[in-house]
């Protein structure tokens, strides 16, 4: 009878054979290579322990009988650390009695081999344990990428948490000062209350609004709603919803004079420029001038918004859209972050580009591209 | 008239802190974060500070430490409503770097003005 079992590639594993015969260690040698295995050797129990540590290999192939330290403590030892314990141990010894095997299994072993050892039962095993070890170091690495996206996760949710908190203290702040006027008609200083604890609530809906829709973009469960619309048309109704919040900075709309017709979900683009107007009002002074340029050429149509505020430190020019990095660099964030990452997936779920130019002191152009019908 | 130097990085908070204070009759300045302020404060040193501490730029507990190097008499309320680390440890930090009160966001006008009161030592 034949066994067919597939050859392991090359790179596929690595082998640490732990004999104190060199003649034991040479034939098994020989036997891995054949089957194109890389393989080490330890010629006793500490040297094994030693070697495992400073470069683990994906199987071992441990002797029993060995003196100063047997392969069966070796075993135990190597089960009983955390960094090891995954680690497949495949026992080889002369006595194949039933005493010696089930020491071998109390001992933590995977597997067990008898001398003289047969060349295909050899394959086959080793084969499973570099299979087993490979699910195990598959599985960890999806654990360690598991708890990555919630260490960022549990991040970002603090990083939100502290946004809110902010706008919430503005809107309690203006509301108990106008608690102080009753009675009193209400004057226009305490109007400026009122406004300000719209916007600040304005804020807060935006960042909530953000926060559904970029977890709904990225699992892909908001389709767009693609219409023929004309670019310079949704730029100007955004920018004239905005204006009561720009007080006194001055929005500006260039377009060309033909329509620039694109295919898009408008609600969504509608918000992608609201967004990026949100954040050039923020940070442009109170008598400066925002931008809004729509161009076009024969691939592409082009929004630009140009703010009159710090500029962004070039560092931070290309990491601004992502959601992580955000966070991370806290002090790159500019406004409100998440509104930024929602622009950058809508904009690409359009098959569209988004970017920033921006030179420190005199301001940011934050654009993004639609392809042309 | 005592004058109050308040910096957050959010204008809303900025605008109703601004409010607030000049009710009580205090004559207040603002700033977006602390480069801003230790500019604004080199030029116009005030009775009193209140900073936010996650600010873009230079962030609270920078400024506070230079703030104190050159103005240690100056007293400094910090406020804070989180982040990557919880606020009550920003504010704790704040505190052991020489902040006399701190605020926790969110707040409302009573608790900064009482605050700010205590501060200067009117109550």
């Amino acid at each position: 009878m034949t066994y067919h079992a597939t050859p392991l590639p090359p790179e596929c594993g690595r082998v640490l054979v732990v004999d104190d015969e060199p003649l034991n260690r040479e034939l098994l040698r020989n036997a891995l290579e054949n089957l194109r295995l890389e393989v080490e050797e330890a010629a006793g129990g500490l040297e094994a322990l030693k070697h495992i540590a400073a470069s683990p290999p994906d199987v071992v192939l441990l002797d029993v009988a060995m003196p100063a330290m047997d392969g069966l403590e070796v075993c135990r030892r190597l089960k009983g650390n955390p960094d090891t314990a995954a680690l497949p141990v495949i026992m080889v010894t002369a006595h194949v009695d039933r005493g010696d095997r089930l020491a071998g299994i109390e001992a933590g072993a995977n597997d067990y081999l008898g001398k003289p050892v047969d060349i295909q039962d050899l394959m086959l095993r080793v084969r499973n344990a570099i299979h087993v070890k490979r699910l195990h170091d598959g599985l960890q690495l999806a654990l360690q990428q598991v708890r990555e996206l919630e260490r960022h996760r549990d991040s970002l949710t603090h990083m939100v948490v502290h946004d809110l908190r902010s706008p919430l203290t503005a809107i309690l702040t203006s509301l108990q000062l106008l608690t102080l006027t009753e009675g009193q008609p209400l004057g226009g200083e305490d109007l400026e209350d009122v406004r300000t604890a719209e916007r600040a609530a304005q804020t807060m809906a935006s960042m909530i609004a953000s926060l559904l829709d970029i977890s709904r973009l990225e699992t892909g469960a908001m389709p767009l709603r693609r219409t023929r619309c004309d670019l310079a048309t949704v730029v100007r109704t955004s920018v004239d919803t905005l204006r009561l919040l720009a007080t006194g900075r001055t929005l500006s709309v260039s377009s060309p004079e033909e329509a620039v017709a694109v295919s898009a979900d408008r609600d969504i683009l509608q918000r992608v420029i609201e967004n990026l107007a949100g954040n050039a009002i923020r940070v442009t002074p109170a008598d400066g001038t925002i931008v809004f340029a729509i161009s076009r050429n024969a691939a592409a149509a082009r929004v630009a918004v140009t703010d009159a505020g710090p500029g962004i430190p070039p560092e931070y020019c290309d990491k601004i859209f992502d959601k992580f990095v955000q966070v991370e660099d806290r002090r790159a964030r500019l406004g409100t972050g998440l509104g930024l990452t929602f622009c950058k997936l809508a904009v690409e779920a359009h098959g569209g580009r988004i970017g920033v130019e921006s030179e420190v002191g005199r301001g940011s152009t934050f654009w993004f591209t639609l392809p042309m019908e | 008239m005592a004058t109050i130097l308040v910096i957050d990085d959010d204008p809303d908070l900025l605008a109703s802190a601004r409010r607030a204070l000049e009710r009580a009759g205090y004559d207040v300045r603002t700033a977006a974060n602390g480069s801003e302020a230790l500019r604004h404060f080199a030029g116009d040193p005030t009775d009193l500070v209140v900073t936010d501490i996650l600010m873009p730029d230079m962030d609270g507990i920078e400024f506070i430490m230079r703030l104190r190097a050159t103005f240690p008499e100056t007293p400094i309320i910090a406020m804070s409503g989180g982040g990557m680390l919880p606020k009550d440890t920003l504010l704790a930090a704040s505190q052991v770097l020489g902040a006399v009160h701190t605020l926790s966001k969110p707040f409302a006008a009573e608790q900064l003005t009482a605050c700010v009161a205590h501060a200067l030592g009117k109550t």
